[in-house]
């Protein structure tokens, strides 16, 4: 079985990459595939800290790639999902250390191995976004309805357009539905028109994902997140299911109610 | 943050009412977003076009310190060349009428 080589970007540093190559890859595994995501942020790695593995790194991706390891040396397994594996980056190294082709080289090697090869990619368009996006197949772009978030997806979908990876995938992280409601946040629609781009998926801004993160289980694994459910349906669209659009909804508590028709601001995250 | 203040409360058509604060966003990504595409497309197309615009019309009128406004902008989805220039004199024949 040959498999597919995917790479999560976004321009802007911040926007969610690290959390949807977990949920995404998690996601995967849960579908029953073979999945292994690569975490390419050489010196500022984060991938192993969100999904919890942090205290398991023996090896990670450049000593693969120079040899000073096997690969399935570098491999670790996720504690959650069978089937799932993290290659980690370097801390002390910096993003000169590979190129594009030694990447690639590995990725298409895993993809003997895997059904999916997710690659986090660095913040930035230098030479980690280069690394990052060299071995791929398929590109998901990560954006919030902020405006820099957006104009540097806009920026990083010419960029992949360059280099040959076509019709990338929108996800839109931190919907705020309140919010967007009461015409204070970009919405879908504003920003689909303006990145011309198929949309993948959209994703709540949601209390319980953080909290899922500080204990570092991707929050796909948390039944009652929004997010998690987001994330889920993001993978089966990915895998090819044909899963209907949904939008982000705010629960319509009395409370909400009230604050809605008061327009009054709530509070950051409205999915406690 | 002040338009949010001035905004009537109760039920209003969003769309294309700057008096959302969306709006605003929407337009001024629309404009960056345009003016990035077309630098990264064309970095030197608007600058030469611009000097040869100038050229041109400096054959037929004499014109002030070049270009007040030389830009591309969108309106209704369309985009335009937006440019005007300061003439300083109308020619001799049209000063005689």
């Amino acid at each position: 079985m040959k498999g597919k080589t995917i790479v999560i970007t976004s321009g802007k540093g911040g926007v969610g990459k690290t959390t949807t190559t977990a949920n995404v890859g998690a996601g995967l595994a849960m579908r029953g595939h073979r999945v292994v995501v690569i975490d390419t942020d050489i010196g500022l790695r984060n991938l192993d800290v969100v999904m919890g593995l942090e205290n398991r790194i023996v090896y990670d991706l450049v000593d693969a790639i120079e040899g000073r390891c096997k690969l399935p040396q570098a491999l670790i397994r996720d504690k959650h999902s069978h089937e799932l594996y993290l290659i980690p980056a370097p801390q002390t190294r910096d993003k000169n250390c590979i190129n594009p082709e030694q990447l690639q080289g590995l990725c298409r090697q895993l993809e003997q191995e895997f059904d999916y090869v997710i690659i986090d990619c660095p913040a930035g368009i230098e030479q980690g976004f280069k690394n990052a996006i060299g071995p791929a197949r398929e590109a998901i772009v990560v954006t919030t309805p902020e405006v820099s978030a957006i104009r540097d997806a806009d920026r990083v979908i010419g960029l992949l357009e360059a280099a040959e990876l076509h019709n990338p995938r929108l996800i839109i992280n931190r919907i705020r539905p309140g919010m967007v409601k009461r015409g204070d946040m970009l919405d879908k629609d504003d920003i689909v028109e303006l990145l011309a781009v198929d949309i993948l998926g959209m994703v709540p801004a949601d209390d319980r994902l953080i909290t899922a993160t500080n204990q570092g289980v991707p929050v796909i694994h948390d039944k009652r997140a929004p997010s998690g459910m987001a994330f889920a349906r993001i993978a089966a669209r990915i895998d090819g299911d044909d899963v209907p659009l949904q939008e982000p909804e705010d629960k319509n508590g009395l409370m909400d109610k009230v604050r809605n028709i008061m327009g009054i601001s709530r509070s950051e995250y409205s999915h406690a | 943050m002040l338009k949010a203040l001035r905004r009537p409360r109760g039920r209003k058509e969003i769309r294309d009412n700057p008096d959302f604060t969306k709006n605003i966003a929407r337009e001024r990504l629309q404009s960056a977003i345009d003016r990035d595409r077309f630098d990264l497309v064309a970095p030197e197309l608007l600058e030469a076009l611009r000097r040869d615009m100038l050229q041109t019309i400096s054959r037929h009128l004499e014109v002030g310190e070049g270009f007040q406004e030389f830009e591309i902008r969108r309106f209704n989805q369309s985009l335009f060349l937006v440019s005007n220039i300061r003439i300083k004199n109308l020619p001799r024949w049209a000063m005689a009428r």
